[in-house]
């Protein structure tokens, strides 16, 4: 009999096994929508004489912030929570040594780095995690369409994706982060370690590239440059949401695995309790929420469309605390302002394409704030931390607010400098009033009598 | 290179299966660091090239 319940014991630990892994792996493919939807969303917002233009850059972000990723990136993860002096954390599951362990494609590590039939958990949670940084690059992309050279956008994506947004997870979504131990910050879906300082960064850049060549007039005013196809505008944003199901879905810890924390109960990554039907409330009125507030305004798809990012974003750092009514009333709130912020910003000579400073930026803070006022005393990890360890307060969720802002915009403005010093940012403008299609692509995007203008095809 | 493990037990319990897991890992990684490095630098160029064919 006891031989029959190990065997049973033996049989259901396999299989929980083999469902975790599952579930992380189906995740990545999940998040490769946001992908799909970045590449139609930027593609639609781009003239017809920069459509393949800015695939490309797409593509090549999503690619090299990948292979940096697995270079570097996850190291920095692991290797930094508490701070740049890489010391062990509490949980001692961070610090140099730890990272150097588990996380370097080199020497004895490189047996978590690569194929290995006794580990379950690395190259998921390693893929997921990849995924995350592709995204956070990308964010940027949009905002500098059209007029930003390729190889110099790549560098930025590379720094974005595996630099910056490393550093920020690790100090604000692990369980030994410093922001987290220290201040009570939390962020379960990521909206500032992710949004926000890809927003920011993005800004960083901007201010250094400039705008499109007649963006703006000689008295400050600005022109409208519509995409040539608001469709794959509108459909590219919807994509970009479906994977966000993925992407939350990951940010998950199942249970009863030997990394879990704990044996019965999924958690957030700090341990605190949650659900997937948490997020099943909670992201679907996000989404409506945010295009309802969008619309009462704009009356515009792709500020209604981006009204849903929004509200997603809005609440992201708190799904695993709001009631979806809250979620509700956040979200349509962060739909109704974001038309507003964009429009000051471009007041202010800043020619954000698609609006991601603000979108990710902007209510990537708002969120982390929201949940401050309302989220305070909550645990900001679960009963396993130190005694001392800090719950959800505004003043937390402020200097994470401010430290992810600074970690997104400094690096962004640095590099952006460099590379503009270095003559690869800009396009040259004669470069871009003929168009970077006929320039430096040899393929056509539309068929015959749809020819780029400009074009030798 | 060649097969990392003794047996069947050891490879399906806690040994790396990938190419290069007996300590090759460290030099393919410098070669696709290599790699990265030296196509960032021709695609420089050759936009480069593109570019000032235009101005």
């Amino acid at each position: 009999m006891e031989e029959q319940l190990a065997q049973v014991i033996a049989s259901a630990q396999v299989t929980n096994t083999f469902f975790a892994e599952t579930y992380y792996f189906l995740s990545i493919p999940l998040m490769m929508l946001i992908h799909v939807g970045f590449l139609s969303y930027e593609m639609g917002a781009t003239r017809v004489k920069n459509v393949l233009s800015s695939g490309i850059k797409n593509l090549l972000a999503f690619s090299f912030t990948i292979v940096a990723w697995y270079l570097f990136g996850w190291w920095f993860y692991w290797a930094l929570p508490t701070g740049f002096t890489g010391s062990e954390g509490y949980m001692a599951i961070s610090g140099i040594a730890y990272a150097n362990a588990i996380a370097l494609p080199w020497g004895d590590s490189a047996q978590y780095m690569g194929p290995n039939a006794g580990d379950h958990a690395s190259g998921v949670f390693w893929g997921a995690f990849a995924l995350f940084a592709a995204t956070t690059a990308s964010i940027m992309s949009g905002a500098l369409i059209e007029r930003v050279q390729t190889v110099g956008f790549v560098i930025c994506a590379i720094v974005l994706g595996t630099a910056a947004w490393g550093i920020a997870a690790a100090w604000g979504w692990h369980a030994d982060g410093w922001l987290v131990t220290q201040w009570g910050y939390h962020d379960f879906g990521a909206a500032g370690l992710v949004h926000a300082v890809a927003g920011f960064f993005a800004l960083g850049v901007l201010m250094k590239l400039g705008p499109r060549v007649g963006k703006f007039n000689a008295d400050g005013s600005a022109n409208h440059i519509a995409g040539h196809n608001m469709m794959a505008t509108v459909i590219g944003l919807m994509l970009i949401i479906v994977g966000f199901f993925g992407f939350l879905m990951a940010c998950i810890i199942l249970p009863g695995e030997g990394w879990s924390w704990y044996g019965e109960h999924a958690t957030t990554i700090y341990g605190t309790p949650m659900t997937l039907s948490a997020l099943g409330f909670n992201v679907v009125m996000a989404v409506a929420g945010g295009i309802i507030g969008a619309w009462i305004f704009t009356k515009d798809p792709f500020w209604m469309m981006s009204g849903a990012l929004a509200g997603i974003i809005s609440v992201a750092a708190g799904l695993d605390i709001y009631f979806p009514a809250h979620v509700f009333i956040i979200a349509t709130v962060a739909g109704i302002i974001i038309k507003p912020c964009a429009d000051w910003l471009e007041a202010r000579g800043i020619d954000d394409a698609v609006g991601a400073v603000t979108i990710h930026g902007t209510i990537g803070l708002f969120g982390l704030l929201v949940l401050g006022i309302f989220g305070s005393g909550y645990p900001a990890l679960a009963a396993f931390a130190p005694e001392g360890t800090a719950t959800i307060s505004f003043l937390g969720q402020l200097v994470g607010a401010v430290v992810m802002f600074l970690l997104g915009f400094v690096p962004g403005y640095i590099v952006a400098t460099v590379l503009s010093a270095a003559g690869m940012l800009r396009v040259p403008d004669a470069v871009q009033i003929k168009g970077l299609d006929p320039v430096k692509v040899p393929a056509q995007a539309f068929p015959e009598g749809m020819a780029s203008p400009g074009s030798d095809n | 290179m060649g097969f990392p493990a003794n047996s069947w037990d050891e490879l399906l319990t806690d040994v790396g299966m990938y190419i290069g897991a007996d300590g090759g890992a460290g030099w393919y990684s410098f070669i696709a660091i290599v790699m990265c490095i030296v196509i960032l630098a021709m695609g420089n160029q050759s936009e480069h090239e593109k570019y000032d064919k235009h101005q």
